[in-house]
C-alpha cells in the first residue's frame, strides 16, 4: 500500500473543524461589527502579479500552468489579490472600501519547525483612508478579536517602517548595505550589527542611532520619548507623529493598554509603507496576527489608494486554543433499521428532519460509532426501542417526538 | 513569576555558557562539569536550563518551547530560524574552515567533493566563489572523509586544530569565525521582557568586560 499523505498538509477531522467554525464565527462577528464586508478572491492569481515589488519570495509559492501556458500561483497572500480586486472593481480612489475575508493561504515553508503548506487566515483591508484613525481602527479590530477569543495577556507591538527608512535617507548607503542592516535589526542581531556598522565606517552619530533601534521596544511611555530623541529629520518626526496619533485614538477605543512599541520591526513584506504591527498572546510562540499600512501597492494596479489591514492565523489559533467542543450529542438521533423496517424508519426520519432534528439512519447490519448521538432508536420487526448503553426499552413514535421536542425547548 | 527556560547546546558551548550564567549570579544546585543531568533549576532567579543537542536549540526557541537559547553561530547559519539573535557571547570561539591533506591542495577549477556537517554553509560559500562541488553530508568524524577517499576536502569547525593535526590534515582556508550567540523567542522577548532583559544585560556586561 502506498502512503499518499503529503508532508505539511492536514486532514481536518470533524471535531477540529468544529473548533475552526467556532473561531471563524467569533472572527466574522468582530469584522462585521466594525463594518467590514466579507469577500472572496479566486484561489489562483497570475504569478506575474506577485512580482510586484518582490513582495513575497517566489520560492514560497505553489505554481500551476493553465492551458495557455501562463503560470498561476495558489493564493500565497490575501492582501495583494484584494488590492487588485478593489482596483479592478472600484475605480474611485476617494471611496472608502472595507473588506474582510477568511481564506486559505498556500505557502511553501522553508522554516525547519513550521511544516504547514496551507493555513486558514482571516483579516481585513481598509482602503481610501490614509489617516491614523484608519490605522487605529485596524488595531482595534485585531485586539477585539483576541479579546473575544478569550486569549490571555494580549500584547500588540506597533512599529513604523518609515522611521528606519527615513534614517537611511540621510546616509550614503546602497540597497545591499541597507538590506544587511535591516536584516540585522529585524533579528535584533546586535553582535553582527555592531561589527557590520564598524566596517561601514559610519559617523559616530549614525552608528549610535542605528545601534539603538533594535532595542527600541517596550511600553509606549518608555519608548516614545527615546524614539523622539533619535530623530534627525522631519520624515522621522512625521512617522512618530503617526504613532502618537494612533495611540491617542486607541485610548478612545479603550484599548491602548495593550499597545507597545517596537521600532525594530522592518519591512519584511516589501509593500508596507507606514505603521506595522504584530499581535501576541500567552501560550503562542509566534505572532498570531500581523498587518500594517501599504499605501503604494494599489497604484501598481492603476488606482492610487491608501490602504491598511491585517491578517490573523486561524489555523494557529485552532491548534492552540484549548478546544472543548463536545461532540457527544452533536446529532439528535441515530435510527437503526433492518430489512423489514426500512421504509417505516426512513419515513419517520424525514418527519423528524422536517422539524429540524438531525437524524442519521443506518442498517443494523453495520457497525457505527454511536458517540455523537443523543438518542438511539431501533426499528425492529417486534417494535420500536429506545436503546441505552445498558438496556433497551420499548417506545412509540409519539413518545420519541415529544421527548426530543422537550429537549429542544429546554 | 514564571520560569525563564534557556536551552543550551550540549557539549563545548554548554560548559562555557553554564560558567557564564554562574558568573551572572545564577546558582544551579546539582551542576558540575561532568554531570549527566539535562535539566538544572535556579530557584532564586527562576531560570530553568535545559541541555539539548546543538541543532535543536534554535528549534526549541523558535517554537517557544524555550524562551532563550545559547548556541553556536554555525547552527544559526546552517538553517534559517525565526528568532532574535541578541548577543554575541564570544564564547565557544572557533572557525569554519576548509581542510584537507597538505599534499593535495584542491583544484578549484574542477568539481571537488566536500564532506561536511554543514551542507548549506558549504554550498553557499563555494557557489559564491564559483566553485563546483559535490557535497556529502556527514554527521560526525568528518576528518575521516579525505583519509578514506570519500572527499577531496572537508568543511568543518576548527577550534584548536588538534583533531585535524592528529589525522594528518591542515587548514587551507578560514571561511568565517564562529562564536556562541544568545537567541530568544520573538514572543518571549516581549511577553517576558523584564526577566529576559536581566539575562541579556548581565551577559552583555560580562562579554563587554572581556572585549
Amino acid at each position: 500500500m502506498i502512503n499518499y499523505y503529503i508532508d505539511g498538509v492536514n486532514d481536518i477531522q470533524f471535531q477540529e473543524l468544529l473548533g475552526y467554525e467556532r473561531i471563524n464565527e467569533e472572527i466574522e462577528n468582530v469584522m462585521r461589527n466594525f463594518g467590514y464586508k466579507q469577500i472572496l478572491t479566486p484561489n489562483f492569481e497570475y504569478y506575474d502579479m506577485y512580482g510586484v515589488d518582490g513582495a513575497l519570495s517566489r520560492d514560497k509559492m505553489f505554481k500551476l500552468i493553465d492551458k495557455n501556458g501562463k503560470v498561476l500561483v495558489l493564493r500565497p497572500d490575501a492582501t495583494i489579490p484584494i488590492c487588485r480586486m478593489s482596483a479592478n472593481n472600484f475605480k474611485n480612489p476617494k471611496e472608502i472600501l472595507k473588506f474582510s475575508y477568511i481564506t486559505t493561504i498556500f505557502r511553501e515553508n522553508n522554516s525547519k519547525t513550521n511544516y504547514r503548506k496551507d493555513f486558514i487566515q482571516g483579516g481585513i483591508e481598509y482602503f481610501g483612508n490614509s489617516g491614523p484613525d484608519c490605522d487605529a481602527e485596524i488595531i482595534a479590530v485585531a485586539v477585539t478579536m483576541l479579546e473575544n477569543l478569550g486569549l490571555d495577556k494580549i500584547h500588540i507591538d506597533i512599529g513604523q517602517v518609515t522611521f528606519l527608512e527615513s534614517l537611511f535617507d540621510g546616509l550614503d548607503l546602497d540597497e545591499k548595505e541597507k538590506g544587511k542592516i535591516t536584516g540585522f535589526i529585524e533579528n535584533k542581531n546586535m553582535g553582527d550589527l555592531k561589527l557590520y556598522l564598524k566596517k561601514l565606517k559610519l559617523s559616530d552619530e549614525f552608528y549610535e542611532i542605528i545601534l539603538k533601534i533594535p532595542m527600541l521596544f517596550g511600553s509606549y511611555e518608555s519608548v516614545i520619548n527615546d524614539a523622539k530623541n533619535l530623530c534627525i529629520n522631519q520624515a522621522m518626526k512625521d512617522s512618530l507623529a503617526n504613532v502618537e496619533a494612533v495611540y491617542e485614538i486607541l485610548s478612545g477605543y479603550g484599548l491602548s493598554q495593550y499597545v507597545n512599541l517596537d521600532f525594530g520591526f522592518t519591512n519584511q513584506l516589501n509593500y508596507y509603507s507606514g505603521f506595522i504591527f504584530k499581535g501576541y498572546a500567552e501560550g503562542f510562540g509566534e505572532a498570531i496576527l500581523s498587518g500594517g499600512r501599504y499605501d503604494k501597492l494599489s497604484s501598481t494596479f492603476g488606482v492610487e489608494r491608501p490602504a491598511s489591514g491585517f491578517g490573523i492565523n486561524i489555523s494557529l489559533l485552532t491548534e492552540l486554543i484549548n478546544s472543548e467542543d463536545n461532540i457527544q450529542d452533536y446529532f439528535d438521533l441515530l435510527l437503526i433499521y433492518d430489512d423489514e423496517t426500512i421504509t417505516d424508519a426512513v419515513k419517520f426520519a424525514m418527519e423528524l428532519r422536517k422539524e429540524d432534528f438531525s437524524v442519521d439512519c443506518v442498517s443494523s447490519k453495520y457497525q457505527i460509532d454511536a458517540d455523537s448521538y443523543k438518542y438511539i432508536l431501533s426499528f425492529e420487526s417486534e417494535g420500536i426501542f429506545l436503546v441505552n448503553k445498558e438496556f433497551k426499552s420499548p417506545a412509540t413514535k409519539l413518545e420519541v417526538i415529544s421527548l426530543m421536542k422537550g429537549d429542544k425547548k429546554s | 513569576m514564571k520560569d525563564i527556560n534557556i536551552a543550551l547546546a550540549k557539549g563545548r558551548v554548554a560548559k562555557a555558557a553554564m560558567e557564564l550564567l554562574i558568573n551572572c549570579g545564577c546558582t544551579f544546585k546539582d551542576y558540575s562539569k561532568d554531570s549527566r543531568k539535562l535539566i538544572f533549576h535556579d530557584e532564586k532567579n527562576n531560570i530553568k536550563v535545559t541541555l539539548v543537542k546543538s541543532p535543536d536549540v534554535p528549534v526549541y526557541v523558535e517554537k517557544g518551547a524555550a524562551d532563550a537559547g545559547i548556541v553556536g553561530k554555525d547552527i544559526l547559519m546552517e538553517d534559517k530560524f525565526d528568532v532574535y539573535e541578541l548577543v554575541n557571547l564570544n564564547i565557544g570561539k572557533c572557525d569554519m574552515c576548509i581542510a584537507g591533506f597538505a599534499s593535495k591542495m584542491p583544484d578549484y577549477s574542477k568539481k571537488i567533493t566536500v564532506a561536511t556537517k554543514y551542507p548549506h554553509i558549504t554550498k553557499e560559500y563555494f557557489n559564491k566563489r564559483g566553485v563546483l562541488t559535490d557535497i556529502i553530508k556527514l554527521n560526525g568524524s568528518v576528518e575521516l572523509a579525505p583519509i578514506i577517499g570519500l572527499s577531496d576536502v572537508i568543511v568543518d569547525i576548527v577550534e584548536s586544530g588538534k583533531t585535524l593535526e592528529e589525522n594528518g590534515l591542515v587548514v587551507f582556508e578560514k571561511i568565517m569565525p564562529i562564536s556562541a550567540r544568545l537567541i530568544t523567542n520573538k514572543v518571549s522577548l516581549k511577553t517576558k521582557f523584564d526577566a529576559i532583559q536581566w539575562i541579556i544585560d548581565t551577559l552583555e556586561s560580562l562579554v563587554e568586560k572581556e572585549d
